[in-house]
């Protein structure tokens, strides 16, 4: 199966299709946690907080919820930029092999979760449909419960048609 | 307003900082008990450590309690309605208090706000 084949079905799929999996996910690793200095202080074992199965599929799962930064930066001039936020892994697996890693954000005080983009400040902010529409559903399957259409557009971004990943 | 994202670790020389992932530790405070032999030391400890998370947490479950489904049902029960309308104010002024925001008085939703349902 290719990769663009792979995340079509995943950003094509509906929240019914998917069967969540609380902790534990048995996939734990090692999180480095550094010191003011950013040397490593301590190291501790960290997991997802939620593993997803495609009931069409079972060859395909998700992972949820590893902070990759818990200090995730918006730029100031963004309405969300003076929130808090952090940025977590939204890993893709098929057969049980890490194919694709998706990193989202959790805006406006972890109020919803969005796509990353590496522009926060252009206006609109262009996001491919696919990317969108696979925020939207980890949004909906493991995410606060707020509107993401509502934040979406409050973000100030778009749908456009964009090749992604 | 910002806060310092947790989790907050306490050093025993009572210097608090975040352990932040993907980042270096930020000094949030540092705590000196001073003469005091309360043996409240390491509860309080942990609670202040909890602060980020507790925040977040209790703005989900306000989050939950403000959608329709929820608040139907807490309206919709005349035994239960009394109670969970003090325990959910509750919540929304320790969220002001916590975030300096106003939040909508429930179930009420503030649209100029960020949306909860």
């Amino acid at each position: 199966m290719r990769l663009d084949h792979y995340l079509g079905l995943i950003g094509d799929s509906k929240p019914e299709d998917w069967r969540l999996i609380p902790r534990p996910t048995f996939r734990h690793h090692f999180a480095r946690f550094a010191d003011e200095k950013g040397e490593e202080a301590s190291v501790e074992v960290d997991e997802h907080r939620v593993a997803m199965s495609f009931a069409p599929n079972i060859r395909i799962t998700l992972a949820y919820g590893l902070v990759s930064e818990s200090n995730y930066r918006i730029d100031p001039k963004h309405k969300f930029g003076l929130l808090n936020a952090r940025s977590e892994f939204a890993d893709c697996f098929y057969d049980n092999l890490l194919v694709h890693r998706e990193t989202v954000v959790r805006v406006a005080r972890q109020r919803c979760v969005l796509p990353e983009v590496a522009d926060w400040t252009t206006t609109p902010i262009k996001v491919p449909r696919r990317k969108a529409r696979f925020a939207k559903l980890i949004h909906i399957l493991a995410g606060p419960l707020s509107d993401f259409d509502e934040y979406f557009k409050e973000a100030g971004m778009v749908e456009v048609e964009a090749p992604w990943p | 307003m910002k806060y310092t994202p947790g989790p907050w670790k306490l050093r025993p020389n009572g210097d608090m900082s975040s352990a932040p992932r993907g980042g270096k530790a930020t000094q949030v405070c540092s705590i000196s008990w001073g003469v005091s032999a309360s043996d409240d030391k390491p509860g309080n400890a942990r609670l202040i450590q909890c602060a980020p998370q507790l925040s977040e947490a209790l703005d989900e479950l306000m989050m939950l309690v403000t959608t329709p489904t929820v608040s139907q049902a807490i309206l919709g029960s005349p035994k239960l309605l009394p109670k969970a309308k003090q325990i959910i104010d509750n919540a929304r002024l320790v969220i002001e208090q916590a975030t300096g925001e106003q939040q909508a008085v429930w179930p009420r939703v503030d649209h100029a706000k960020p949306k909860l349902e």
